[in-house]
């Protein structure tokens, strides 16, 4: 028993604090209320940007699947329509604004009218003034991505981190890779918390192609697990009690 | 982190050797220890550059688990690990772990056994719903930490290897699959020393 004292004792002590991820607004108790979340896109404003609709949609893409790595997450969100619009608007749109863009400013996301504690509205722009130095047609692929990926989590409903390795955290300029943080998936698991059993056994309800034919809510996973639980415990108590001294047979057979 | 890992193998490796031909493996029903619980493996970032680090976050759950015999070598063992030390994410923000469980195992040799299983992961993350100010890049502006208890719930694979040493303890190895079956598969290690009761 010293053993495993001294050896919790050690990992205790590796226990270190670090800072936590935040919420855009305080009437935000929950995030968007869907389990898949489309962004559409305004690509006649970055045509007229002089931003490549071809480059736009690749780090919406790749934004999008950064995301949708989240293991623990109860939302997946992909690229949606072709729009017009400039607003916020549910499905959220993705836009270039050529005006009043600050020089370091590459995007900005926001959400509104966050009814019952769920964002309703929402919209992203990336910075489309080619006089700007953070002008996103030539700020790099990778950049595109952690920008696009950046702004979508504000739209998600996350504010900004103190962790300089956050995809969250507002300054991404030292970033060469795009990977989230630890931070940023327990944001969007706080937001969006995954429940396997009505969301679909195994990971099943993330693969697109099986589109939304989902398990019933309650899940039979759930009743599985929890009746072979029951089994097991009621088959252990019994077995206990008719005496069994726990030493295996063989060890009592010559 | 990686010291305290490997002290902890040391440790473990050097009471085994001290006497392993005196390996006693008296079958106990009951087994309490402590563990790290390395959790999301290789999927996050701990980099400015963002680079994946290998090694997750670390949780350190305390393990129980009921053994039931089903036959000479095959066991069923009923299993719950709590973190009742939380990792916390600044002093509002704290994440725990809970799981429950079961894994079929086969005793392969006299010290060794091997494993298979499923069971539930509830991650909890809670907050104090405190605001914040943050750089926003060309000022500040207020931020809110989330103000109530999330639990995400995700079922997993087992599989693992327990090794049975002297003095009634018992280390374990883990490795937990989060969504086996699709693109946000992610891993979990589990490493474990316990002691036998009854």
């Amino acid at each position: 028993m010293k053993i495993i004292t001294l050896t919790a004792l050690l990992i205790f002590g590796t226990q270190s604090s670090a800072s936590a991820f935040t919420l855009i607004s305080n009437q935000i108790t929950a995030g968007w209320n869907t389990r898949n979340l489309s962004f559409d896109v305004n690509e006649t404003s970055c045509t007229a940007a002089g931003v490549s609709v071809t480059e736009l949609n690749a780090a919406i893409d790749a934004a999008v699947e950064l995301w949708n790595k989240s293991p623990n997450t109860g939302i997946k969100i992909s690229r949606g329509s072709v729009v017009t619009s400039t607003t916020n608007t549910n499905p959220p749109t993705i836009y270039c604004n050529t005006t009043a863009q600050s020089d370091g400013v590459a995007g900005v996301g926001s959400i509104s009218q966050a009814t019952g504690g769920h964002p309703s509205l929402g919209s992203l722009y990336v910075n489309g003034d080619s006089s700007k130095g953070a002008y996103f047609g030539k700020i790099g692929t990778t950049l595109q991505t952690l920008v696009m990926a950046h702004e979508m989590g504000h739209v998600l409903g996350l504010g900004h981190s103190e962790q300089q390795y956050a995809l969250m955290y507002y300054d991404l300029s030292s970033k060469e890779n795009s990977n989230l943080s630890q931070d940023d998936m327990d944001g969007l698991a706080w937001l969006n918390p995954k429940d396997e059993f009505s969301n679909g056994t195994m990971g099943c309800a993330t693969i697109k192609t099986i589109g939304d034919h989902l398990p019933p809510s309650g899940g039979n996973g759930a009743i599985l697990i929890n009746w072979m639980l029951l089994i097991l415990v009621a088959f252990g108590a019994s077995r206990y009690r008719n005496g069994s001294n726990g030493v295996r047979p063989e060890t009592l057979c010559p | 982190m990686k010291f305290f890992s490997l002290l902890f193998l040391a440790i473990t490796f050097s009471l085994t050797t001290s006497s392993l031909v005196q390996a006693n493996r008296a079958e106990h029903r009951v087994h309490f220890g402590v563990g790290a619980a390395f959790y999301n493996l290789g999927k996050t970032t701990t980099s400015v550059d963002g680079s994946t680090n290998t090694l997750g976050q670390l949780f350190l759950p305390l393990q129980l688990s009921l053994k039931t015999e089903i036959s000479s070598r095959i066991n069923l063992q009923t299993i719950a690990t709590y973190t009742p030390l939380a990792v916390t994410a600044s002093d509002s923000v704290s994440k725990r772990i809970l799981t429950t469980g079961f894994n079929f195992t086969y005793e392969a040799t006299p010290v060794i056994d091997y494993k298979a299983g499923l069971g539930i992961l509830t991650y909890y993350i809670s907050g104090d719903g405190s605001s914040v100010t943050r750089s926003n890049g060309t000022g500040t502006a207020t931020f809110y930490l989330p103000g109530t208890t999330s639990a995400s719930r995700s079922i997993y694979l087992d599989f693992g290897i327990s090794y049975y040493m002297p003095r009634h303890l018992k280390l374990d190895i883990d490795a937990l699959v989060l969504n086996s079956m699709a693109s946000t598969r992610s891993f979990t290690t589990v490493l474990s020393l316990s002691k036998g009761f009854f």
